[in-house]
């Protein structure tokens, strides 16, 4: 133990982003589980058994996924009096969290996302993934391990402490700490001092380190991330082939069509689906697509160029096959050019998060969110900055990626020398936050850093700010 | 097969003791003369190449394992006493201190009294209020200035980091000089003056350089380029700058020793004597001082003679070397001088010539009718000889650097008529230039106005 510096606690080190929610145990190299952090939902009058959910995996039927209303013991009557209060007869709600339950046809289940632009909005539903997380996938007692938690860079500091109360007060963990993400990222790779791009789901955020330490005033980001991209992917669709995606779950039969022909199928009668879980599930077949076929344009984007690249065929769910050329590159180049690639407000058919023209207009590319954060930061430390760019996050993995961001940045800042990092296998880039907090949970030296249950008792939950900077 | 494969496969257990490795056997030499094949078959032969096989040992399994003991532990770094459980090996019963307690460093920042604040850290700019949060700061963060710069969010204050430094640096220095004063103690003076020199801080500099170095980082690519540009266009005229050196050297030495040539013979002498009151005489060091102004022959002399005593002697040896002088008794003392053990022939004693020069030396020789090597070697004629031998030579070179000079003249010509300036060059600027093309006019005149 002495010799590299670990020693094991049991930690658990949990890591809850946009898209997906990472937990494992401190030490380890790769999260024990990843699920998404949608979550299905369904809202039945308490006085009805849930009957039509008999078809459910006995799972589902842990009393663990039941829901309880209560997040502190005194706050019980207050919520469940407001439940009451606004919904009328009272409402029992069941939770379906993990890709295997989140994907599942259901009638009437609504998907929601407990976070919004990475905070924690909904916090019923973090709670449930929360204990989806401790009690079902890892199956522990939470009261036997620390617990490490990643957060954004910008969380505010009441869901900072809401955090803490969740960790000390429903899950009683002994010990608990909250990290940064952008800080854990750049652990990731063995380095303290980093400018971490962290580009996922819902958010683009460049994020300078110093020492382990985030630099507030550097802090950039931009609602611009991967479901961006599959929104414009399904436009695109939509206006050049007219096609809109049927998810596998609609999809009873299906022939083999030729390229570019309208797909033939057999529909399945799925009666009260709702629209978010529609949306959930075309954008599953969306993310298919983009793993497949897109890729970024390594150097500045040219049609006539790249309009030359060998077409690759991807073929829908329903059957609708085409091959696909440009549009690989179009896609993903709103990263680069927001500003000329993003769907103009008001265009027909427009699809999910629309951006005023507002918004486009203060839009970044990547590279230049890399370089105005860097820039925000003292001179001194900018050649160590550029030295050190950590490229993280699922929409990193395009192919293309790196090679255009190492393209673009040495024309903007032509004097350094910049080095990128990115990890080579896209788990390590999809779970770096996570290994980074596996990593730190598992230092000899970090133990003396966790908030434990007597400091927060002793000063409340206000701790956090103290201890966790 | 060996004792060790048997063993493996009646699964027999390793001997405890492996065998001890024999030593390798100093082989024979085999005797000179004698073929491999028959020394193999008269014996000593070379024993057949087999190696021991050399098997890892295997694990024992003799020894009880050492049992892990789930442990609570305490670490002593933290003040709430929070207990978390780790992984020991039972037999380690290290109850003391947790391992990793010692690696809690923290750093010590200054601490101030309310009355110490009052006599000597006033400052109008800084309240006692902002100087406090500052110093948690400060603690907070290890003095890690970039941070605290960036968490600083005083109420009604913007500060920058130099800001925040000056008043850190400030307090220290203060407080260290002052504490100093009223502590009688001298004992520790030269260290404390070394800590208040540490805590000194230039907040002007610090921005200056800070603003340099945005500018160095502002630069457009146009303007590194151009700085790479200039970078090693300097390289070259300093490389230009020593060719030119070298050249007019060469160019002087020949002057040189043209001159004594034509001197030399009227003046009779020792060259001891002689040879200080020769004109235009340039040492080696000398060169350098008249880079400047090569055209001026008066000047030159000036400054030679100021180093000539130096180098007098050592002057006096190559001269004679190159039997510059006419005499046969100076002749008779140089051989004198270096006179070689053994028998020799005096038309040996000829300095011999440059391997290059020799064809074209004996083309001249042959004009004149003189063999390559004097039929009558007495002593004058060797002398003589060899006068003319120099002479020759030096007549080679000059013929060589007056054509160099003359194609360069040329050159200049054709380029200030296609110029249409007129572009006053002395030889001495036209050896400088000669390697460079003619489309880089601009740079030449950058060298021109250099020189003046």
């Amino acid at each position: 133990m002495v010799t590299y510096g670990g020693d094991e606690v049991n930690a658990l080190v949990l890591d809850v982003g946009s898209t997906w929610t990472r937990a494992g145990y401190a030490g380890e190299d790769t999260p024990k589980a990843i699920f998404p952090s949608s979550y299905g939902v369904i809202e039945t009058e308490s006085t009805e058994p849930n009957s039509q959910n008999g078809h459910d995996q006995p799972e589902a039927a842990d009393p663990d996924t039941e829901m309880t209303d209560a997040r502190t013991p005194n706050g019980d009557a207050a919520a469940k009096a407001e439940d009451a209060a606004t919904s009328g007869p009272k409402k029992v709600r069941k939770y379906y969290i993990g890709d295997g339950e989140v994907n599942t046809w259901r009638q009437n289940m609504e998907i929601r996302n407990p976070l919004k632009d990475g905070l924690v909005e909904d916090w019923e539903g973090f709670e449930e993934i929360w204990k989806s997380a401790f009690h079902q996938r890892l199956r522990i007692d939470p009261t036997e391990h620390p617990l490490l938690c990643t957060e954004p860079a910008w969380n505010p500091s009441e869901k900072r402490e809401k955090l803490v109360e969740l960790a000390f007060e429903t899950f009683n963990f002994p010990a608990f700490y909250l990290a940064k993400d952008a800080v854990m990222s750049a652990f990731s790779v063995g380095r303290a001092t980093a400018l971490v791009l962290d580009s996922g789901g819902s958010t683009t955020s460049a994020i300078p380190v110093y020492d382990g330490l985030v630099l507030k005033r550097g802090i950039l980001r931009q609602p611009i991330g991967g479901n961006v991209v599959s929104a414009q992917i399904m436009e695109e669709l939509k206006r050049s082939l007219d096609y809109s995606v049927t998810p596998q779950y609609l999809i009873g039969e299906k022939e083999a069509t030729d390229p570019g022909q309208p797909p033939k199928f057999k529909a399945k009668d799925r009666p009260n689906t709702t629209d978010s879980f529609h949306q959930l599930q075309q954008e599953r077949a969306i993310h298919e697509f983009k793993e497949t076929v897109c890729q970024v344009a390594e150097t500045p984007y040219d049609e006539d160029v790249l309009a030359a690249r060998p077409q690759k065929p991807f073929e829908f769910p329903d059957g609708f096959n085409n091959t696909f050329g440009i549009e690989r590159f179009r896609a993903t180049e709103l990263l680069f050019q927001p500003r000329s690639y993003l769907t103009k407000p008001g265009t027909e058919g427009a699809y999910g998060a629309t951006f005023t023209q507002q918004q486009i207009d203060a839009s970044l590319g990547i590279h230049q969110l890399i370089f105005n954060s860097i820039c925000g930061c003292d001179i001194d430390l900018r050649p160590l900055l550029f030295n050190n760019v950590v490229v993280t996050g699922g929409n990193t993995l395009f192919p293309g990626f790196v090679e255009r961001l190492n393209y673009e940045l040495p024309g903007l800042a032509p004097g350094s020398k910049i080095k990128i990092h990115a990890a080579g296998t896209s788990t390590d880039r999809r779970c770096s936050s996570w290994l980074g907090g596996s990593i730190l949970a598992s230092l000899g030296t970090f133990h003396q850093l966790w908030i434990s249950k007597a400091e927060y008792e002793e000063s409340g939950a206000s701790i956090v700010e103290s201890k966790c900077f | 097969m060996s004792g060790s494969d048997i063993r493996d496969i009646l699964q027999i257990g390793k001997p405890s003791e492996p065998a001890p490795r024999k030593l390798k056997q100093a082989v024979e030499k085999k005797p000179e003369g004698i073929s491999r094949e028959l020394y193999s078959l008269i014996g000593g032969a070379p024993p057949i190449a087999f190696i021991k096989p050399n098997y890892k040992a295997k694990l024992s399994f003799q020894q009880k394992a050492t049992p892990w003991e789930f442990r609570q532990f305490t670490n002593p770094a933290r003040t709430d006493g929070l207990v978390l459980r780790h992984w020991v090996k039972a037999n380690d019963d290290n109850d003391g201190d947790y391992y990793f307690a010692k690696f809690n460093k923290i750093i010590n920042v200054t601490d101030y009294t309310n009355e110490e604040y009052e006599k000597y850290l006033n400052d109008p700019n800084w309240t006692k209020e902002e100087t406090d949060y500052l110093f948690a700061l400060c603690r907070n963060y290890d003095l890690r200035f970039v941070v605290i710069a960036d968490r600083y969010e005083y109420p009604g204050a913007t500060r920058s980091m130099e800001d925040l430094k000056e008043r850190y640096y400030g307090v220290n220095q203060a407080l260290l000089r002052e504490r100093a004063a009223s502590s009688t103690s001298t004992d520790n003076n030269q260290e404390r003056q070394t800590l208040i020199q540490q805590f000194s801080f230039d907040k002007n500099k610090e921005i200056e350089r800070k603003k340099a170095l945005e500018i160095l980082f502002n630069r457009t690519p146009e303007q590194i380029e151009e700085e790479e540009a200039l970078f090693v266009e300097a390289r070259r005229l300093e490389q230009n700058d020593m060719k030119l050196a070298k050249e007019r050297e060469q160019l002087l030495k020949f002057l040189q020793t043209y001159d004594i040539q034509q001197t030399l013979p009227a003046t009779p002498g020792p060259p001891s004597a002689g040879i200080p009151a020769q004109p235009g005489l340039a040492t080696p060091g000398g060169i350098g001082i008249a880079g400047g102004s090569g055209t001026s022959p008066i000047h030159d002399k000036l400054k030679k003679k100021k180093s000539q005593p130096e180098v007098d002697t050592k002057k006096a040896r190559r001269m004679s070397n190159a039997s510059v002088s006419s005499s046969v008794n100076e002749e008779i003392i140089e051989k004198k001088e270096k006179l070689t053990p053994g028998v020799y022939v005096r038309s040996q004693k000829i300095p011999p010539i440059k391997p290059n020069m020799i064809q074209k030396v004996g083309k001249v020789m042959d004009e004149l009718g003189i063999p390559i090597r004097p039929i009558m070697p007495t002593a004058q004629v060797c002398a003589k000889f060899e006068q003319l031998q120099t002479a020759i030579i030096t007549l080679l070179d000059l013929k060589r650097q007056v054509d160099r000079q003359e194609t360069d003249l040329k050159v200049k010509k054709t380029q200030k008529s296609k110029d249409g300036t007129p572009t006053p060059q002395g030889p001495q600027e036209g050896i400088a230039n000669r390697k460079r093309s003619a489309s880089n006019v601009g740079l030449n005149s950058r060298d021109k106005r250099k020189k003046a």
